[in-house]
């Protein structure tokens, strides 16, 4: 710690970052400046730009300066550093492809949010924004955590962000609720977890995760592994892994549609992959059955997240449960932390980030008068009103459900693959098993759904009965027409440039990774110094 | 040999559905029939020409085409490609040659439907998902296509998506689909972990070296896919109510081909069953035990599209029963000539039903020999050719593996194969009688005759039907053996066979009885057609009727048990369920008002135990471990 050099301090390194800090503040900035009427488009524009740069610079930092400003900006040999990660700010923070990676995710995520969100109305939008690019910087932070401070950080900047973000609809006493809810448990995990760093820094000395990698064998002892067990509770809380899920459906039914979005991909992608780093630090390769826990966590996930999924009627809440189920699937990838496991994990993230945005983005396309279409009786018959959304949520929810040709067949043959290959044996085969009969579970209700919007309602059966031939009615007029721009009937208007282009993106992320898995895969491979 | 033209069986019906699919409300009936027939014609020449071309190489060799690499990393690798074996080829002539059939038939059928674009969109979807589930060259992809064809049968099922019924029939045969997905697949778990591979060239060489334990669990765990899909003993319940989809999709998916892909599986997979008797044995009792359950209920129904369902789920018990005797020659060669007496019978109910404006009752019926002369005549080709008359396509096909039971020494199976013979007979001689003899016994009014596009295909069925079966006379003529044996010996197996002897007399003579006695009954005047017509209209009464309320069973004790258990998951930790299914949209705007302290005050508390409690355990074990 006490050799700060100024190589440590990399700017151009943490660019992404202060890049979303600094529109952060432009945002709040130009509300103060500008007449609300004027400034509204500006919100939007400074929020989307930031996100975009950092987007930028991310992909920068992946490809190294060969063209472009960066060269000149810092020094030459750098680079070779970048490709195996390079530690900045005294090992506060990492910068490797997989840090680059899941901030991809992560922003990738907080884009489509803000798209989403622009069709609200408030005063107080650009407050809205800023909590947005505040919490996509805490997961950025997280993504790339080098010590236990800065995981904290990470995980405090994200979740502050979030409370506030759920109760921005003060006037609605269910995101009120949800809040709070999220506030005090989300307090809870966040003192067991800075109890377990206690608990470690206290057997070690040393608070930086690689530092921790070393010491861990020397003694193993009670305090240690309790230290262990409480940062594992932390991440499972945040994740909502089963049983520490309880708040997930509230919240996400609470919250408004885009940051439940936002909430349900960011805080996963980013907490998995502190997870990762926390496992690789502490990885107790001669004692396995320490990491028992996290699998019995993982096939409760399954199990109870699909069930739960199966009775609700309610949309968000339905995606609620089945996040929970995703997670249980998603921490197969670290039952043998090795390079197979890892790459199935971030494909498993970035096809669930395009499959449940784009959920989402169908769930806020479906509100009016100003409720959102969150109920599964909004979906009735949504196939002859709107084809091309409806086509669009079926292919959500079968990617949802693992059904190919969609990404989430893939990610969960990728799974599949690097659990059987792990080497974990038994544990590896009850996960396999719990993962394919809860898929059989879970997609009935992803099915119930689809059937909800291939199901005509009675208006509209008679409708199309009468009048086939002769007056053609809209619905089926529309049908012809597909994609989606869906013009549509009577009552609802037609989806605004924005809600078209993340369901055209979620669309096209969702069918090119299934598709075309091999071109994410290759991102994939070989980011963390793995065996 | 390396081809490029396999991939056009896949592509043509493919191109067919999406271009279908968005143009179903701009075209016309008449249009989409015609796209929809001449992409499967289309394929079926393709399958004929690479028949020909398979014909002219040396035997065990095959025609393959290697697609792409689907992933590849560390430990593990997915090559993409299409087997054109003798297996797979025979199976593409039926599912494209009898599909195409079909194809045109529908096309005057469900003219008038308001729905025909998206009817023959997922008709040829189905083709297409038929056609890589069968030419795949690995389990992955069979996978792929076996959920794909479930996909169509979902959605054809549930064509008619205004009637309820229909779709609780299709959402019955997704589940129980389900099921048999989640053998396969952890059968193919095992597989992965035992052979490092899912590609048929890479598994079954190193059958050989692999415990019997492990092959009998891959076996057994396979033939829990095939059993849902080939509506075998007991997750049959889905195809008798898979009958509310349009006759064309119960012909030709759920008589003719979709629900033979089980025994698709158990041919391709022999390798692994060869290597395990008792996976073998399995299979053959699940074969024989349905093949009589099915003809026994089959014998108790009044629905034309009923009998001929379990007549199906029988018909499968016979090709399953010649599987698990290692005779997957006769069994595919049943298959072959099941597919056309079936789906002749199929569309001939179809025709008859058409003809009645949807009358399903067969003692409503009667009488209609003179009125639907047509029908009359292939229906009774399709009738003798089932029951097993010579020389009929079923009097080989059947014999054959019947004998070879025989010639294995299984006598107890052999014994219920005969007595299902006979049942065979029985069952079809009474519904021909209910429907085509004697006088009406009720009136239909002036009837709907079918159409050249109708009667084409169903000539040419019945055609196929009454010669088909001369391509493998015992001593004379030998092409399925010719044909498909290479293959099977490419693994060393040799397909048994009996010759003609008295073991075919006491088959013949069993079905004869059978189909005197039916004569006997529901002929003009018996005593059986009396009672049956008296209660026309009845659901039939008791428990052989009703499948030994099997069905019940499933609906009420499992179905009920899944309810209730998501239902305790659900309240047990989600308090908003109840909410949600009786208030719906009305639940949130109701919490504003009751006032948000007082209601959720508990709620928070209950989720802080929840929390605590795990984190209690959780900590425990990190201390104790």
């Amino acid at each position: 710690m006490s050799n700060l050099t100024t190589v440590d301090l990399n700017f151009f390194a943490v660019a992404p970052l202060i890049t979303l800090a600094a529109a952060g503040l432009v945002v709040l900035v130009l509300e103060l400046v500008l007449p609300a009427e004027r400034s509204r488009p500006w919100w939007y524009a400074a929020g989307l730009g930031g996100i975009a740069l950092a987007l930028y610079y991310v992909a920068l930092l992946w490809s190294g300066p060969a063209a472009g400003p960066a060269a000149s900006i810092i020094g030459a040999g750098l680079w070779g550093r970048v490709t195996n990660g390079i530690s900045v700010f005294g090992g506060a923070y990492v910068v490797d492809r997989f840090t680059l990676l899941f901030s991809g995710i992560v922003l990738i995520a907080a884009f489509c949010t803000v798209l989403l969100s622009t069709a609200r109305r408030d005063e107080d939008m650009p407050g809205y924004v800023a909590l947005v690019l505040g919490a996509a910087l805490g997961m950025c932070v997280l993504a790339g955590a080098g010590n236990f401070l800065t995981l904290f950080l990470g995980l405090e900047i994200l979740s502050l962000n979030l409370y506030v973000a759920v109760a921005f609809e003060r006037h609605n006493a269910a995101a009120k609720e949800a809040a709070l809810k999220y506030l005090i448990l989300g307090a809870l995990a966040t003192a067991a977890m800075v109890y377990g760093f206690a608990f470690l820094y206290g057997q070690t000395g040393t608070m930086s995760l690689s530092g921790l990698a070393r010491g861990w064998e020397a003694d193993s002892t009670v305090l240690m592994k309790v230290g262990l067990g409480l940062v594992l509770l932390g991440l499972a809380f945040k994740l909502a892994l089963a049983p520490f899920h309880v708040w997930a459906p509230d919240v996400y039914q609470g919250a408004t549609a885009p940051i439940t979005a936002f909430m349900s991909v960011g805080t996963k992608a980013a907490a998995f992959a502190a997870l990762v780093r926390v496992l690789l630090a502490l990885m107790p390769e001669e004692s396995p059955e320490l990491l028992l826990p996290l699998w019995v966590l993982a096939v409760a996930s399954m199990v109870v997240g699909s069930l739960s999924a199966a009775v609700q009627t309610n949309v968000k809440r339905l995606l609620a449960y089945s996040g929970v189920a995703h997670v249980g699937y998603l921490m197969m990838a670290l039952l043998g932390m090795n390079h197979q496991g890892v790459s199935a994990g971030i494909f498993y993230m970035a096809a669930y980030l395009f499959m449940n945005i784009g959920a989402f983005a169908v769930v806020v396309s479906l509100g009016k008068n100003g409720r959102e279409g969150e109920e599964l009786s909004d979906f009735t018959g949504l196939f002859y009103r709107r084809p091309g959304l409806a086509l669009a949520m079926t292919l959500f929810m079968l990617s949802l459900a693992g059904m190919p040709p969609a990404a989430g067949f893939q990610g969960k043959l990728y799974l599949v693959f690097s659990a059987l290959g792990s080497g974990a044996g038994g544990a590896a085969l009850w996960l396999v098993g719990a993962l394919v009969v809860t898929t059989g579970i879970s997609a009935y209700a992803y099915l119930r759904v689809v059937t909800t919007m291939f199901r005509r309602s009675e208006a509209q059966a008679e409708l199309a009965d009468a009048g086939h031939v002769e007056a053609a009615p809209a619905g089926l007029v529309n049908a012809g027409e597909g994609g989606g721009t869906g013009a549509s009937v009577a009552g609802e208007g037609p989806l605004s440039w924005a809600l078209t282009v993340v369901v055209a993106v979620a669309v096209i992320g969702t069918l090119y990774l299934g598709v075309a898995p091999q071109s994410m895969l290759a991102l994939t491979r070989h980011v963390l110094p793995l065996p | 040999m390396e081809t490029t033209a396999l991939v056009w069986i896949i592509l043509f019906p493919l191109l067919g559905a999406v271009g279908l699919a968005l143009g179903r409300n701009r075209l016309s009936p008449r249009a989409i029939g015609l796209i929809g027939c001449s992409t499967v014609g289309a394929a079926f020449l393709v399958v004929l020409s690479s028949v020909i071309q398979l014909r002219s190489l040396g035997p065990g060799e095959a025609l393959v085409q290697t697609l792409f690499t689907w992933a590849k990393g560390q430990g593990f690798g997915l090559e993409f490609g299409l087997l054109g074996d003798a297996i797979s080829l025979w199976w593409l002539l039926v599912v494209t040659g009898v599909g195409f059939l079909i194809h045109i038939y529908a096309a005057e059928y469900m003219a008038s439907d308001p729905g025909v674009g998206r009817f023959f969109a997922e008709f040829n979807y189905f083709v297409f998902a038929m056609s890589l589930l069968v030419l795949a060259d690995n389990f992955v992809g069979l996978l792929i296509g076996w959920a794909s064809v479930g996909l169509a049968s979902y959605l054809l099922i549930g064509f008619w998506n205004t009637k309820p019924e229909a779709a609780a029939a299709a959402k019955k045969a997704f589940l129980l689909n389900a099921i048999g997905e989640v053998g396969i697949i952890l059968g193919l778990a095992v597989m992965f972990s035992e052979f490092r591979s899912w590609s048929y060239a890479e598994v079954f060489p190193q059958v050989s070296q692999a415990s019997p334990g492990i092959l009998t669990a891959i076996g057994l765990l396979l033939l829990v896919g095939a059993v849902a899909k080939s509506a075998q003993l007991p997750l049959f319940t889905w195809l008798p109510d898979a009958m509310q989809g349009p006759t064309p999709v119960s012909a030709l998916m759920h008589a003719a081909t979709m629900v033979t892909a089980g025994v698709y599986l158990m041919a391709r997979a022999f390798p692994i069953y060869q290597a395990s008797p008792a996976a073998l044995t399995a299979v053959a009792w699940v074969g024989a035990l349905t093949a009589l359950f099915g003809a026994i209920v089959a014998t108790r129904q009044f629905d034309i599209k009923r009998v001929l369902a379990y007549s199906t789920m029988s018909q499968l018990g016979y090709m399953m029963l010649g599987a698990g005797v290692g005779a997957y020659t006769q069994s595919l060669f049943h298959f072959f000539t099941h597919a056309f007496f079936k789906a002749l019978l199929f569309l001939g109910a179809g025709m008859v039903a058409h003809y009645l404006h949807g009358e399903q009752d067969i003692r409503k019926m009667g009488g209609l020999a003179k009125k639907q002369p047509f029908a009359y005549w292939t229906f009774l080709i399709g009738v003798l050719a089932i029951a097993g008359a010579p020389p009929f396509a079923g009097f080989f096909s059947k014999d054959e593996i019947l004998g070879a039971v025989l010639v294995q020494g299984h006598v107890f199976l052999w014994l219920i194969g005969v007595a299902v013979a006979g049942l065979t007979a029985y069952y079809m001689v009474r519904l021909f009688a209910l429907v085509f003899a004697g006088d009406p016994s009720h009136e239909h009014g002036e009837g709907h005759e079918s159409g050249a596009a109708m009667k084409v295909p169903v000539g040419l069925l019945a055609v196929l039907s009454a010669v088909s079966g001369l391509i493998a006379v015992p001593g004379v003529t030998s092409v399925p053996g010719n044909f498909l044996e290479p293959a099977f010996e490419l693994y060393g197996h040799h397909v048994p066979h009996a010759g003609f002897g008295w073991p075919v007399a006491v088959v013949l003579l069993v079905a004869a009885l059978g189909a005197y006695a039916a004569v006997k009954a529901f002929g003009p005047g018996g005593a059986g057609r009396a009672a049956a017509i008296v209660t026309a209209g009845a659901p039939p009464k008791g428990a052989l009727a009703n499948g030994l309320y099997i069905d019940d069973i499933y609906q009420k004790g499992i179905g009920g048990l899944f309810v209730g258990l998501s239902l305790a998951v659900g309240n047990g930790l989600d308090p908003y369920v109840i909410d949600g299914v009786v208030n719906g949209i009305g639940g949130l705007v109701k919490r504003v008002g009751q006032g948000v302290r007082q209601v959720h005050g508990g709620y928070l508390r209950r989720y802080a135990l929840t929390v605590f409690a795990g984190v209690a355990i959780f900590l425990i074990y990190f201390i104790l471990v």
